[in-house]
């Protein structure tokens, strides 16, 4: 201790004095405002993506988002691959987390350029999987936002129950994350026997293990103090954003594709749609968390009503070329809209396809959301738009 | 219900295209587009904006996607958004040449078109005038080109096989 205070006393110390200014001295904002850099690398960032901050105190006050660290071209590679082996990018290349979600609405696409019927048991399947895969995703998501707000055993509850989910999907298709089940004009395998009772007794196991995860962590006195009243969004801020997927009903608007413009058989499923109130970091995790359970209602109704017959559509040809014209195909994945725009001219090869990510227009709501709170608060607020950073930057 | 809403639909997409005519005060094409039913508009580069903002009034708040399609001898600047009230849909298609033109940018009207604009100028070259920020945004600010313009040479001018 001597030693310190006798050095730090020393003339020649190269290192700068340390300041502090009075209280409403003249240039006490240059004292306070600094900038912080967080990523490309950063667990708080949920993959490559470089958040530059403006600082004041530990107030964020400005933030300018850099993104691209990751970018493989994916538009550019499906010009130069045929219609069927595009779907083999669909699902690594963009949103990794959703990949039955990617592959389906690249599929929407194809088929609508074609004019290809899907059989009724594949559009069963399609709901099937791609309501598990949200459920997968969204327990991910929530373990991870436990996680970088200091809740690891959560992460680990949610990954075990995330597990035997991924199990469900290496008995259908023998991938536990690229899957590559979905195809044009169906999907590619019939379900191995025991399949169906399989997935429902995983679906009520997944149901029954969430009163657990409220009791560690959502009904949790410091997640209530670190969420509530964080990064509220009012309805009508939200639609000026065009926020999407759970940060919308989160903010009190009733939206989800899946009800209002219904594609596949969704109008035939009995489900609600979650929504919030205040918009805040409690309400997005406390919509993602209902979500599971509403997910899990449209996977029984499929399961129970689920029709016998062929799961892949005839006479598909082996390099198809769908006459010139326009196609657009949108849905809704666990993180909000996506959408396939693809355009044909004839040729056996997509002529250009263009690729709406959810995540790549949340990641540009990130500044209206975080600006005002603190930094401790902006790792919380980028684990609720659950960013995937292959979708961002494709 | 689906015809109620099929109906409210046509409602919606007649409405709009004689609120688009109204405003131009042109005959402008409106049709259905193929296989996906969307009204498609095609237009002028001068309509662009005033049909953007026409959209934009009649409540089409939520983007789709903006983006360029490069028809080797020409673009087309290409927008869809949809409303939320009326689930109407409409597509503005919109010609112009490779080089030389500044379309209008539409960011200070939907928050998310900012960085579409942005990377339809990262990938295609296109300059938005009135753009906030107009750089790169997925590709390094140094890169040479514009990858998905259908002539666009790789750095290392490798000849890839063509197996189909």
């Amino acid at each position: 201790m001597e030693d310190m205070d006798t050095r730090d006393k020393q003339p020649d110390d190269p290192r700068p004095e340390i300041r502090v200014p009075e209280e409403g001295a003249e240039g006490l904002e240059d004292v306070n405002d600094f900038l912080i850099n967080i990523g490309p690398h950063h667990p708080g960032t949920h993959g490559v993506m470089r958040m530059i901050t403006r600082l004041d105190g530990e107030k964020v006050v400005g933030l300018d988002t850099r993104i691209g660290y990751m970018h493989r071209s994916l538009e550019k590679i499906a010009e130069n691959r045929t219609y069927h082996q595009v779907v083999a990018f669909t699902d690594r290349t963009v949103d990794y987390l959703a990949a039955m979600h990617n592959d389906w609405v690249y599929c929407m696409a194809a088929e609508k350029l074609m004019g290809i019927e899907v059989p009724e048991r594949a559009e069963y399947l399609r709901v099937i999987v791609g309501e598990l895969n949200r459920i997968s995703s969204h327990l991910l998501s929530l373990g991870a936002l436990g996680l970088d707000s200091g809740a690891m055993t959560y992460f680990l509850w949610t990954m075990m129950a995330r597990e035997k989910v991924v199990d469900l999907f290496e008995q259908l298709c023998g991938a536990r994350l690229t899957y590559v089940y979905m195809r044009i004009g169906g999907v590619m395998y019939q379900p191995p026997e025991g399949w169906v009772e399989r997935a429902d007794e995983v679906v009520r196991e997944v149901v029954d293990e969430l009163p657990r995860y409220r009791r560690l962590f959502h009904d949790n006195y410091i997640w209530h103090l670190r969420s509530k009243d964080i990064s509220t969004l009012t309805p009508e801020e939200a639609r000026r954003i065009n926020a999407q997927g759970p940060t919308l009903r989160a903010s009190g608007i009733n939206w989800d594709l899946r009800k209002n413009l219904p594609y596949s058989i969704y109008d035939r499923f009995e489900f609600d749609v979650p929504v919030g109130t205040t918009g805040d970091v409690y309400d997005r995790t406390e919509v993602r968390y209902e979500e599971i359970l509403e997910s899990a209602r449209i996977v029984r109704q499929a399961l129970a009503d689920i029709p016998a017959g062929p799961v892949l559509a005839h006479r598909i040809a082996r390099v198809p070329s769908p006459p010139p014209g326009e196609a657009y195909a949108r849905l809704e994945s666990p993180r909000g809209e996506i959408g396939c725009y693809l355009v044909s001219d004839g040729s056996h090869k997509p002529y250009r396809m263009k690729w709406r990510g959810a995540s790549f227009h949340n990641v540009q709501m990130l500044p209206e959301m975080c600006i005002g709170y603190t930094l401790s608060d902006m790792i919380n607020i980028v684990g609720t738009i659950d960013p995937v950073m292959g979708d961002v930057d494709r | 219900m689906t015809s109620d809403r099929a109906n409210q639909q046509r409602q919606a997409r007649d409405d709009l295209c004689e609120a688009l005519g109204a405003r131009l005060s042109a005959q402008i094409s409106c049709a259905l587009t193929g296989p996906d039913e969307v009204l498609l508009v095609r237009l002028e580069l001068d309509q662009y904006r005033p049909a953007a903002e026409t959209l934009w009034e009649r409540g089409l708040d939520r983007l789709d996607f903006l983006t360029c399609v490069d028809w080797r001898d020409h673009f087309t600047l290409t927008l869809q958004v949809y409303s939320m009230d009326s689930g109407a849909v409409a597509r503005l298609a919109c010609d112009l040449p490779r080089d030389g033109v500044a379309p209008p940018t539409i960011s200070d009207l939907w928050f998310l078109a900012n960085w579409e604009e942005r990377e339809a100028h990262d990938m295609f070259g296109l300059v938005f005038e009135g753009h906030p920020n107009m750089r790169r945004i997925l590709l390094p600010q140094a890169w040479e080109g514009h990858p998905l313009r259908k002539d666009y040479v790789d750095r290392l001018g490798i000849e890839r096989p063509q197996y189909f």
